[in-house]
């Protein structure tokens, strides 16, 4: 569904120093599955991932989504993505929002705004539709952000650290959204920092340091002969370091 | 079409709902009311002090509006990253360009459509005061075709904005450059005419060939501007009004191309 073949990345900067970001990433995400991406900050997840949807080049390896070549072909009508720190049109409201967000993906005018409410009261924000975004907190506007990665249905969702910014009903709110995505088959690729999340939610996850994949597998083979995620992420970790 | 009428109609929706834009407005028609009292102070020449005011409100406002808030929406996409909810949507990077560039102009003009109704009222009862009989020869049609062509170089303007903020991502930068390209596009002509009637210069010095060049990259804003004519009562030649409008348009067709050309590469 999603692949990563051989990807690297480099940024230069002014004075053309050479700043290597990510090293020779490989692996894939299958049909729905729910993959999670973890790393330390700077790991380079969030640079992967804007690699994914084509906001930056990768200096060399190439990715696929559905077997559409990222760059190449049209990829946007398949996914719904969730930035890490959602910016909207502050003077718009959720609902113009969302209703921009479903004709751009060529949903009808007549199934539109239902779905629209529909979603909006599914992140509990029904009575926030008619409201300015600038009004909302920031943990509205993650929801929003959700919102607006659900209301085409897509088959493949994006999220970059999608707890981030919400409180413990926001994130219950959230995991459960996720779990239902599961259940109807979708395939989730997402980010966070949050390994009790990452723990509860995952079919296999990714470990990310230092630009390099540390580790791709299931959650249960890497918390073999460790207490949890987290005991054994920091252990990956620090062995890293050290190298 | 219809992706592009989408991202258009949020950016001008957007824009609308925007304090700073009653703002400058208001401030417009604060200077139209100052127009009214500026002439009365006239005892000659009142159409030329009303025509020059009015038409001078105009270009005043819309550059202000260009600056402190077009280039400031612009830059806001690139660095707020608003822009990733766009592109992340079936919307390529040569629609985003033009829907950004469509949803600004339309409310360039729906401002200049206000602001011209308004300076026309302005200049009417400036002159009003002073009698119709005290006035030169005066066309309504040309002073009209003045504020038509006042709101293409503001269009102009808007179109190199665009350019520099998907050059250089950065409000600041981009209002600067934007600036000085205001300033060198204004004056660049009468610079040169000074240059070449007096022989000032060898016409094959370096600087005379740099000035030549600099005005095929500049705008030449001072071409849009017909306020001497509409003042004075002149005659407008027709060949001039088409060329100046053909200029126009293709200035902002290479900007657009440009502007398309940097945010292919640019990396968000």
């Amino acid at each position: 569904m999603i692949l990563f073949k051989r990807v690297h990345k480099t940024f230069y900067s002014a004075g053309f120093r050479s700043y290597p970001v990510l090293h020779d990433i490989s692996f894939s995400v299958e049909p729905g599955e729910i993959f999670g991406f973890l790393g330390p900050n700077g790991a380079g997840k969030s640079t992967l991932i804007k690699i994914l949807l084509n906001f930056i080049q990768a200096s060399s390896g190439e990715l696929f989504i559905r077997n559409l070549k990222i760059g190449r072909d049209n990829f946007q009508h398949l996914i719904g993505y969730l930035p890490e720190m959602p910016c909207f049109y502050e003077n718009l409201t959720g609902l113009e929002t969302l209703r921009f967000a479903g004709k751009t993906s060529q949903m009808k005018e007549s199934v539109l705004m239902d779905a629209a409410q529909k979603t909006l009261a599914r992140l509990k924000l029904g009575h926030a539709g008619n409201m300015l975004i600038k009004a909302y907190s920031k943990g509205m506007k993650q929801r929003l952000g959700i919102a607006m990665s659900l209301i085409h249905d897509p088959e493949i969702y994006i999220l970059d650290e999608p707890m981030s910014g919400l409180d413990p009903m926001g994130r219950k709110l959230i995991t459960d959204v996720i779990l239902e995505l599961k259940e109807r088959g979708k395939t989730v690729f997402f980010s966070s920092h949050i390994l009790s999340d990452i723990e509860k939610l995952c079919d296999r996850i990714g470990i990310l340091n230092k630009g390099r994949l540390l580790y791709t597998g299931s959650v249960d083979e890497i918390i073999t002969g460790s207490q949890d995620v987290e005991t054994s992420f920091v252990e990956l970790i620090e062995q890293d370091e050290v190298r | 079409m219809d992706k592009i009428y989408l991202v258009a109609w949020i950016t001008f929706k957007n824009c609308l709902r925007h304090k700073a834009l009653y703002g400058i407005l208001l401030m417009a028609l604060v200077l139209f009311g100052a127009n009214i009292i500026f002439t009365g102070m006239f005892s000659w020449d009142i159409t030329k002090a009303a025509v020059d005011f009015g038409l001078s409100t105009i270009a005043f406002s819309g550059l202000i509006l260009i600056f402190f808030f077009s280039i400031n929406m612009m830059s806001d996409d690139m660095e707020k990253k608003t822009i990733y909810l766009i592109l992340s949507r079936p919307i390529s990077k040569v629609q985003y360009i033009l829907c950004k560039y469509a949803g600004l102009s339309t409310v360039i003009l729906i401002s200049s459509i206000v602001l011209g109704c308004c300076s026309a009222i302005s200049v009417w009862l400036s002159i009003a005061m002073m009698g119709f009989d005290k006035v030169l020869p005066f066309t309504w049609s040309f002073f009209f075709l003045a504020v038509l062509f006042q709101t293409l170089s503001l269009l102009v303007m808007m179109a190199l904005a665009l350019l520099w903020v998907m050059i250089t991502s950065h409000q600041f930068t981009a209002a600067l450059l934007c600036l000085m390209t205001y300033f060198v596009g204004q004056n660049m002509e009468n610079v040169k005419n000074i240059v070449v009637s007096r022989k000032m210069l060898d016409p094959d010095a370096l600087s005379v060939k740099v000035m030549e060049l600099a005005s095929w990259i500049f705008p030449n804003l001072s071409a849009f501007n017909f306020k001497t004519a509409v003042a004075h009562g002149l005659e407008i030649n027709p060949s001039m009004i088409i060329y100046t409008a053909l200029y126009g348009v293709s200035y902002i067709g290479i900007c657009l191309c440009l502007s398309i050309f940097f945010f292919k590469r640019k990396e968000l």
